[in-house]
């Protein structure tokens, strides 16, 4: 029984050639200067604060051969004490990842495993999260948040966005905004009740992939977190082993 | 019929997948998806890509077309990457938040679920790919099987390409051979 419902539901040109059905094009494509006024405003209110903590339920696809889709779970929880230190803990599966930054050097652990590697970083936590992505591969959700708003943070202007409207997300009243740019679709839904202009969740869509896998996230976020001397810099416990970057080495060939 | 097949493969999948998931395999994304094989593409975690800091030697590349890709990272032409075309390899200084290259094959950034160990050489590796600990090279004329993750067509002077996180390649019987890039 339930092989005929899949049947049924299952598209023919999924078991063919993946390339995207393209439906009919939004009847328009136009950037409300509402929409991209609270985009701004959600980047200025991240930047104006001193220190924050906001912890992620977040939800990643990825997509398998004939366009199956896969999604891994996960949960973060970035610490974050403008302008120099940063403190990451990341959530999927079974691992757990950490990162701490203290302005001179960044350290990559996973508990689990007892080991960490330590990296020389400094500056703005910006230019650390840029340069992890650069030069380390690590790429890390919402960090991209802080962007928008910022004259030179080089984000791509949304060729389109709307503002939806108001909803309720648990007992927080939001508004749901709906961006598009090349190659993504983005949703953000904005807690503009308080001082700052929060994003409480946040859905990514790849639409350069003809099955368009999402991120989505929920946030909360809390503006005077408890930081105590240690947050920031990485203490290994007596087991835990350091990776050094010589001992890494590629084989050369 | 055809897909009354594919539904049934399906459902086939999925009772392997699920009923018998260890912890060992529950703790990577990909090993408890090993019956769907390689991921073809993956959700953006984030909207922008980031924006190369000032001091990164290798920062360019981070376009998300094809020609800006092309261009941005063409060996050999403009400023702002190192890879070096030299005898019979090319070197590639490691791509912008790619993965490396070693022993002729592609390494991709690991994802978050994936396996604590491999996740920390995977870092520990492209740490000493910037440091200049390590060299890369993607050796012109080896072929590797499976595409590479996160190719684009490229087509110049009459040829097809495909571009992979800063090589070229071209399809051949046996899999994606490293070519040199077009110039």
């Amino acid at each position: 029984m339930l092989a005929v419902v899949l049947a049924a539901a299952m598209p023919v040109q999924a078991q063919t050639a993946p390339t995207a059905v393209q439906g009919p094009a939004l009847p328009q494509l136009r950037l409300e200067p509402e929409a991209e006024a609270a985009l701004n405003r959600m980047g200025t209110s991240l930047r104006a604060m001193k220190s924050f903590e906001v912890a992620s339920d977040f939800t990643a696809e990825r997509v398998y051969p004939g366009n199956h889709k896969l999604m891994s779970i996960g949960n973060s929880t970035f610490t974050v004490q403008f302008p120099d230190r940063m403190r990451v803990d990341m959530r999927s599966g079974l691992t757990h990842r950490r990162v701490h930054y203290d302005g001179q050097r960044m350290t990559v652990s996973a508990p689990n495993a007892g080991r960490y590697i330590v990296v020389p970083a400094s500056g703005k936590v910006a230019d650390v999260l840029a340069s992890a992505y650069e030069n380390y591969g690590l790429e890390f959700p919402l960090q991209d948040l802080f962007r928008w708003g910022d004259p030179s943070s080089g984000v791509t202007r949304p060729t389109a966005g709307y503002r939806l409207g108001e909803t309720m997300l648990g007992d927080r009243r939001v508004v749901h905004y709906a961006f598009t740019q090349p190659g993504v679709d983005f949703q953000v839904w904005l807690d503009e009740t308080g001082a700052q202009t929060l994003p409480l969740k946040m859905v990514i869509t790849n639409i350069e992939h003809p099955a368009q896998p999402q991120f989505t996230a929920r946030y909360s976020w809390n503006q005077a977190p408890a930081i105590d001397a240690g947050t920031f810099t990485f203490t290994p416990g007596p087991a835990d082993k350091p990776i050094a970057i010589g001992d890494a080495a590629l084989s050369g060939k | 019929m055809r897909i009354m097949k594919f539904a049934a493969v399906l459902l086939g999948t999925s009772a392997l997948l699920l009923p018998g998931l260890s912890p060992a395999q529950a703790a990577g994304g990909k090993k408890a998806a090993a019956a769907y094989g390689k991921p073809t593409a993956r959700a953006n975690p984030n909207v922008n890509r980031p924006k190369p800091s000032a001091n990164a030697g290798h920062s360019a590349g981070n376009g998300r077309s094809a020609q800006n890709r092309q261009q941005a990272n063409r060996p050999n032409k403009g400023k702002g990457h190192n890879n070096v075309v030299a005898g019979n390899t090319v070197v590639v200084n490691k791509p912008a938040g790619g993965g490396y290259y070693d022993n002729g094959r592609y390494h991709d950034r690991p994802d978050w679920d994936d396996d604590d160990d491999d996740f920390l050489e995977f870092v520990g590796k492209t740490a000493a790919v910037t440091a200049g600990v390590s060299v890369v090279a993607a050796v012109i004329g080896s072929v590797v099987e499976d595409k590479p993750d996160g190719c684009q067509p490229v087509n110049a002077y009459g040829q097809s390409y495909l571009y992979c996180n800063g090589t070229y390649y071209q399809q051949v019987s046996q899999g994606y051979q490293v070519v040199a890039p077009p110039q």
